[in-house]
């Protein structure tokens, strides 16, 4: 499914100035979209903003050219899954098999209970994306990475066509980034899955991205493909800082990196 | 929607290091593990816990004062069922006047006050959010005192119950709310807070009751009883109990999606703006027509669902209905106590904190205050 967000403007009330303004971009099915921009420019808003947790002040989203606001809850709750940002207090922790069942409410009746099917559903979800082993666990007893791995289960079993997650590698080690960015990147390329992800990594946004939209504090968004948008030039006057991008050969494959070079005077 | 399952699967986020809270979990998952199956409990748990209430309900009606033998229970109620005159009148007046509407009554409440613990617990992701640390229990306290001087009926002294617990419900909730979050801790102060403003103005009423009459009569009634409770007030304020209650029991696995952030629980497509007050509402009621029946019995809101949890897990599927088997089942023990350990009655509420105090510190020591 297409999604897009045409002249976005968010204002938090008694707010003086709109803290989202002009927002355009579009994502399609089997593209990620990666939503870069460094502290305070509004990538948590925009994420909550663009899938109707927060009212547009102005301007629309939309799936496949219908406005996000003549969908019901539930209809949205089917479409878009949304994976908030992995937070290790969590009281009264289901286990993760429980949680990731939990996913399934949008399909279920208001007073239905989830039966066999929905948990071997659940379970088989965990396994695909490796991690089946987190299913007996307690979440609060999980690490940030296993933490966020049930939350991307819980998000698919409810079977969305677009899945919408708040820095989902932010706060994981080395290797635990990677595996989200690869799992991620599977999700959208053998799935099918319109992914949008809010990232503080030109680097990863680099990396997995088809498409890009840069917040900035004091400019208007960019957004583009990911060659357009993530220029030495554009990420230097975004962050402020000297930018080199350059590809490094791996396994007979280009892999573009970024690196901050030093503060711009 | 399964094309990624046939490719290999990326490798567990996982370090050594986490090795110490795995083995922690596995520990917890032993017991929870053999009486919960596939996320339902296991069908002998579940006559176990039957079984145990239909024995502290046999024990309720036996014990007393006047002893009673259950070949004469079962003659009176054959005898009752067939509209026919009790052989013996003793045991007839003893059974329905007394000892029958009070197992009623334990049973409804203690059930009534665990369910609206784990529902208030799980809508506020709070472990510690029960009738009385919300402050509902002390405010709707208010209306029924209020009501009782007035001298209305029990209907009457319900609905001012009700009425004085949501505004204390929503006094609690507003104060508590910072930017759209609520804190644990925050929601705790705030309840102690409405508590306080609760008791001070229920001092104030007892300071302009009739000293003779009233004040002995409000004073008795907030330490809770079960005592004098007859079938017709029991006709009138257990439906709403066991209506509350239902409707908690229905709405049980939605629970979990309720404990989870807002905008998790939005995205979800679950509708907040009806399911959070049906929810709030429902164990309101429970509050407000067990304080209206029985005065204010604390404890069993927070121990009863913790009991719950330490049993079967967090799951809100398997916690509502053993909270509800052992709140009836706690609250039929502590009534039966209340009244058999001395010659004189003790109120309820003094042996639910003698007994409910002490085992919510060893709570406290096992979790650490991690409430996992």
């Amino acid at each position: 499914m297409t999604f897009a967000v045409i002249d976005g403007a968010f204002r938090y009330p008694h707010a003086r100035t709109p803290i989202l303004d002009g927002i355009n971009f579009f994502v399609d099915e089997g593209e990620l979209l990666a939503v870069l921009g460094p502290n305070g420019a509004g990538k948590t808003t925009l994420m909550r903003a663009m899938i109707g947790l927060l009212q547009w002040s102005g301007g629309r989203s939309e799936i496949d050219g219908v406005n996000l606001n003549e969908m019901t809850q539930r209809e949205i709750g089917r479409t878009i899954a949304y994976v908030p940002q992995a937070r290790s207090a969590v009281t009264l922790s289901l286990t993760g098999l429980d949680m990731v069942t939990v996913g399934r409410a949008p399909h279920l009746g208001i007073f239905e209970q989830p039966g066999l099917k929905e948990r071997a559903r659940a379970w088989e979800t965990m396994v695909s994306i490796g991690a089946g082993h987190l299913a007996q666990m307690p979440c609060g007893n999980m690490s940030g990475g296993q933490f966020q791995m049930v939350l991307i289960a819980r998000a698919l079993v409810a079977e969305p066509r677009i899945l919408v997650l708040d820095e989902p590698e932010t706060g994981l080690d080395f290797h635990n980034q990677l595996v989200v960015l690869k799992l991620l990147r599977r999700l959208v390329a053998e799935a099918k899955l319109t992914v949008i992800m809010n990232t503080h990594y030109p680097a990863h946004a680099l990396r997995v991205a088809d498409r890009v939209i840069l917040l900035d504090v004091a400019h208007r968004p960019v957004s583009g493909s990911v060659t357009e948008v993530m220029t030495e030039q554009l990420l230097a006057e975004v962050f402020d800082v000297e930018v080199r991008i350059s590809d490094v050969n791996y396994d007979d494959q280009q892999i573009p990196t970024v690196t901050a070079m030093d503060l711009r005077g | 929607m399964r094309v990624y399952a046939e490719t290999p699967p990326a490798a567990p986020a996982q370090s050594p290091s986490r090795s110490n809270s795995e083995s922690r979990s596995v520990a917890r998952s032993g017991l929870t593990g053999a009486l919960v199956c596939d996320g339902r409990l296991r069908p002998w748990f579940v006559v176990v816990l039957w079984l145990a209430l239909a024995g502290c309900a046999a024990a309720s009606v036996l014990a007393g004062r006047y002893g009673v033998a259950l070949p004469q229970v079962v003659t009176a109620l054959w005898e009752y069922v067939g509209g026919r005159e009790f052989s013996d009148p003793n045991v007839g007046s003893v059974l329905f006047g007394v000892r029958l509407p009070r197992t009623v009554l334990a049973i409804v409440v203690g059930s009534g006050l665990a369910v609206a613990g784990a529902a208030f617990q799980s809508v506020f992701s709070n472990p510690l959010a029960t009738p009385d640390t919300l402050g509902v229990a002390a405010g709707t306290s208010i209306g029924a005192v209020l009501a009782l001087l007035m001298e209305w009926r029990l209907l009457g002294v319900q609905l001012l119950a009700l009425l004085f617990g949501l505004i204390a419900m929503a006094v609690t909730a507003a104060i508590a709310r910072q930017r759209g979050r609520t804190s644990i801790v925050m929601l705790v102060l705030a309840g102690v807070i409405v508590s306080a403003i609760a008791n001070a103005v229920i001092s104030l009423l007892k300071l302009v009751a009739d000293p003779t009459s009233k004040l002995p009569e409000i004073t008795y009634w907030l330490m809770g009883s079960m005592a004098g409770v007859g079938f017709d007030a029991i006709a009138l304020g257990a439906p709403l109990i066991v209506l509350g209650s239902f409707t908690v029991y229905l709405l049980r696995w939605r629970l979990n999606v309720l404990a989870l952030s807002e905008d998790e629980a939005r995205a979800a497509g679950l509708n907040l703006k009806v399911l959070r007050p049906v929810v709030i509402v429902s164990a309101t009621v429970i509050t407000a027509s067990v304080v209206s029946m029985c005065g204010q019995v604390g404890w069993i809101g927070l121990l009863v669902p913790h009991c719950a949890r330490m049993l079967v897990g967090n799951n809100n599927r398997v916690i509502i209905p053993v909270s509800l088997l052992l709140g009836a089942i706690m609250m039929l023990l502590i009534d039966t106590l209340a009244r058999t350990i001395t010659a004189s009655e003790i109120p309820i509420s003094v042996l639910t904190a003698l007994l409910g105090a002490p085992f919510f510190i060893v709570l406290l020591r096992r979790t650490g205050g991690n409430w996992r």
